[in-house]
């Protein structure tokens, strides 16, 4: 019996092994058609160059059109996956998407360099961006008008700080501006701005501010003690195709997860 | 045969002279096809005077981006008028010959440049400039008026030098024989003959500022709200389909940008049509 | 009381200051962008692709999106616009169609680039189901530039002498036979600057083309269903998401590109129309 089983067993190891080794052999090619969150594209996009110098005869198209629209068209199949930066929402969850989260990101609050104030409570957030905190001096900065900036309608980050920071609430923004470069360039040239970006698009013309004196930095994130935390998703109608899988999985694999380390983000796998 | 071959040829220049109707056709058959149902939804009056837009909530009305648009086109209007009939007068009336030969080049030169870049340029120029020394948040109707009168000037001097030069030397040599001087003579005479024709270059310059996409989008800070004053944010139509155009799932968030599509495509047909018959000179 | 004299002297000064005026910004934008584009651009910034998200490397798959949607546009739009041209000028005669073909062609060269890019995305991209591609965003160009190709035809070709058809008829030719044979052989030179100076508007649009042609930018493209990236997008994209150094100062490097793309248009375009004028004149 025994016997019978360790044949059985090599037999379906060598076909398999043999199963594999067609599979190689085959080489996949074609087009993959990605778009989504400006977010995640920034991120795809380096994926998808290193992706596409292994793999020369898979073309991979990265369109940068915001969360929403890549959901939907991931749905309607404008895309072959989707990217969102943020959970689905809404009607969203029921129209058969496989979701996949790629990793894990952050939305820091940034202010000016020269702006006095280091830390805010998620409280504190809110009633500035719902505007019921208006001047720095309420949260013990200096005596000016706050200038809030977010981002443009269908944003990800957009969706994903208005789910967390103020709900149900309508933001009460002094200028709407494009892009996660965008709000960064706004804030850096406004000593009394405030906007939110990804911990990893942060550097030395803005500064980022805890929250409830929590840093955003990739262990806060993974930990989920840094409050504002958003998924990078990958979206597929129904099951992801071979073309789709091979993507998938070369990014969630340890070449991909290796890469998004190295870009500072938090690594699921 | 040659004679049935002559009645094809002609047929199919006809047929391609009527292509730009064509086009015209299927432009307001698509934008109206997507747009319309929402607006008969929503009623005309709640999405034209509608105060709030709002697409997350599904409330979408568009008056403080018409408002917007009329403001900043006025504003740009203001600098660019005046501005553009001084040059069309200067080229057709005082310049001298090579002058002349510089200007209209730079002139076409205005009108090539593409919008990207003059928004591109306002954006790294003009809204810091006007942050540092008019105060924030720099992204203003002030640096949209500036960048889209510069963009409308070239339409404004083009058509008024022509109506310039259109009215009948008679004109102003009867004016100069009776002792006028040049510039009398141009106040009185030249500028109020060429007056409808230098409307229509004013219209059709309107038509431009308020058509501009790229470059409002870049600078204006696109906050769908009235402002209180020049230094303020606003949101032009323009702006607010290519804004969410691109984020916009199919449904009524869509529908709704399609709609401001119409509302938009239906205000520039107006200013087409009013140019179009003050270019001949008819009375409205 | 200031005498009429003065006030000549004043009005003179305030014409001539509002042309230098006009220098004055031209000369501002282009040195603004060129002071800080220019040092970007050399061989391997044309010649090469982008890398790591257009922040390093050069621009390559950009010029090449761009020449392609300005090939299909030009392709397409120009037999269609000539045509056009040759029937309002040759065949309508007083024909009340004409009036409308001409109406029609200003109409269309009045709507917003962002009515187009709707039309485009409904049509092209949606209902015919061609995808964000070089096809779609080259077919919504074609309906953009086809105005300026028949306006731009219709002027070369009434430049024709009309003693020249009257020669061709003398001699037996049928009206199709003069037209192609001699007045579009006089006329060509004309012709072309309308093409070129399309080609120009073509290679600078933004709005249009950000909801038809897509935004790929990372592989040269194999086929018309390709999505491309234009340079004039590439600036818009690296001027909004710009997250790095290296991306703005690539995106002055582009919009150099651009403004140089646009002054070679133009300036190959006169020269091409000043030598036309001095063989018709010097024929007649």
């Amino acid at each position: 019996m025994k016997r019978v089983f360790a044949l059985v067993l090599i037999v379906t190891m060598l076909l398999s092994i043999a199963g594999t080794g067609i599979a190689t052999t085959e080489v996949l090619r074609g087009t993959l058609v990605i778009g989504g969150s400006t977010t995640v594209y920034v991120v795809t996009v380096l994926l998808a160059e290193r992706f596409m110098e292994k793999y020369p005869d898979i073309r991979v198209e990265t369109h940068s059109v915001g969360s929403t629209a890549g959901i939907v068209g991931a749905n309607e199949g404008t895309f072959d996956i989707g990217m969102s930066s943020r959970w689905l929402r809404g009607d969203e969850p029921g129209w058969g998407l496989t979701e996949f989260v790629v990793y894990m990101d952050g939305l820091a609050p940034i202010v000016h360099p020269t702006n006095p104030v280091r830390d805010l409570t998620m409280k504190q957030l809110k009633k500035i961006f719902i505007g019921e905190i208006t001047n720095w001096k309420e949260v013990g900065g200096k005596d000016m008008p706050i200038t809030v900036i977010i981002r443009e309608e269908g944003s990800g980050a957009r969706g994903a700080f208005e789910d967390i920071v103020h709900e149900d609430i309508d933001p009460a923004p002094t200028l709407i501006l494009v892009g996660t470069g965008g709000v960064r360039a706004g804030v850096a040239g406004d000593p009394s701005a405030i906007s939110y970006i990804t911990p990893v698009a942060v550097d030395e013309t803005v500064r980022a501010l805890t929250v409830d004196g929590v840093e955003a930095i990739a262990a806060n994130v993974l930990a989920g003690t840094f409050p504002i935390i958003r998924p990078a998703l990958f979206l597929t109608k129904g099951e992801p195709s071979p073309l789709e899988q091979k993507f998938i999985d070369w990014v969630l694999g340890p070449e991909g997860q290796q890469m998004l380390e190295e870009m500072g983000l938090v690594r699921v796998r | 045969m040659n004679k049935y071959r002559e009645w094809v040829i002609e047929k199919s220049l006809v047929a391609a002279a009527m292509v730009s109707l064509i086009i015209i056709a299927f432009i307001i058959i698509t934008i109206f096809r997507t747009g319309l149902p929402l607006i008969a939804e929503e009623g005309v009056f709640h999405f034209l005077f509608g105060m709030e837009w709002r697409p997350r909530r599904e409330i979408f009305g568009i008056f403080p981006m018409m408002a917007g648009t009329l403001l900043v086109t006025i504003l740009s209007m203001l600098i660019s008028v005046p501005l553009g009939i001084l040059a069309a007068t200067f080229l057709a009336e005082v310049a001298p010959q090579a002058i002349r030969s510089i200007l209209r080049p730079v002139i076409e030169l205005l009108a090539g440049i593409p919008s990207v870049v003059y928004g591109f340029v306002g954006l790294m120029a003009l809204v810091p400039f006007i942050r540092i020394h008019l105060g924030p948040p720099g992204f203003s109707m002030l640096a949209g008026a500036i960048v889209l009168a510069i963009m409308a000037l070239p339409i404004i001097i083009t058509i008024a030098e022509d109506a310039i030069n259109a009215v009948p030397k008679t004109y102003k040599e009867a004016s100069l024989a009776l002792g006028a001087t040049h510039w009398q003579t141009i106040r009185n005479v030249i500028l109020p003959a060429a007056r409808s024709g230098i409307l229509a270059g004013v219209v059709l310059g309107s038509g431009r500022a308020i058509g501009e996409t790229m470059a409002a989008i870049m600078v204006l800070g696109n906050i769908p709200a009235i402002p209180d004053s020049v230094l303020d944010p606003i949101r032009t139509l323009t702006a607010n389909v290519a804004l969410e155009m691109a984020y916009a799932a199919a449904g009524p968030h869509r529908q709704a940008l399609f709609a401001t599509g119409i509302v938009l495509f239906g205000a520039i047909s107006i200013l087409v049509i009013t140019a179009n018959r003050l270019r001949r000179g008819q009375q409205l | 009381m200031i005498s009429a004299y003065t006030k000549e002297k004043i009005a003179k000064l305030a014409l001539w200051l509002s042309s230098f005026v006009i220098l004055a910004v031209l000369l501002g934008i282009i040195a603004f962008v060129v002071v800080r584009g220019i040092g970007v651009i050399d061989l391997e910034f044309i010649s090469s692709m982008p890398r790591r998200g257009g922040r390093e490397g050069g621009i390559l798959t950009m010029i090449v999106g761009t020449l392609a949607i300005i090939a299909i546009s030009s392709i397409v739009a120009s037999p269609i616009g000539v045509a056009g041209g040759i029937y309002l000028t040759e065949y309508a005669g007083r024909h009340p169609l004409s009036k409308v073909i001409t109406f029609g062609a200003d109409w269309l060269a009045g709507v917003p680039s962002i009515i187009f890019g709707l039309f485009g995305f409904a049509f092209f991209v949606v209902f015919l189901g061609w995808g964000f591609s070089i096809l779609s965003g080259g077919m919504v160009l074609a309906c953009m530039i086809l105005n300026t190709i028949i306006r731009t035809s219709q002027e070369a070709i009434l430049a024709v002498p009309v003693s020249y058809r009257e020669a061709s008829y003398a001699l037996g030719a049928t009206k199709w036979q003069t037209v192609s044979k001699v007045v579009l052989k006089s006329a060509a030179p004309g012709i072309l600057t309308g093409v070129i100076l399309g080609i120009g508007r073509a290679a600078g649009e933004t709005a249009a083309i950000m909801l038809t042609a897509g935004s790929f930018m990372f592989r040269l493209p194999t086929s018309v269903f390709s999505s491309a990236r234009p340079m004039s997008l590439h600036l818009y994209i690296l001027a909004m998401e710009g997250v790095h150094p290296g991306a703005i100062a690539r995106a002055f490097g582009t919009a150099t590109l651009l403004i140089l793309v646009v002054i070679i248009a133009n300036l190959s375009s006169r020269a091409i129309m000043s030598y036309y004028t001095r063989t018709l004149r010097q024929e007649r």
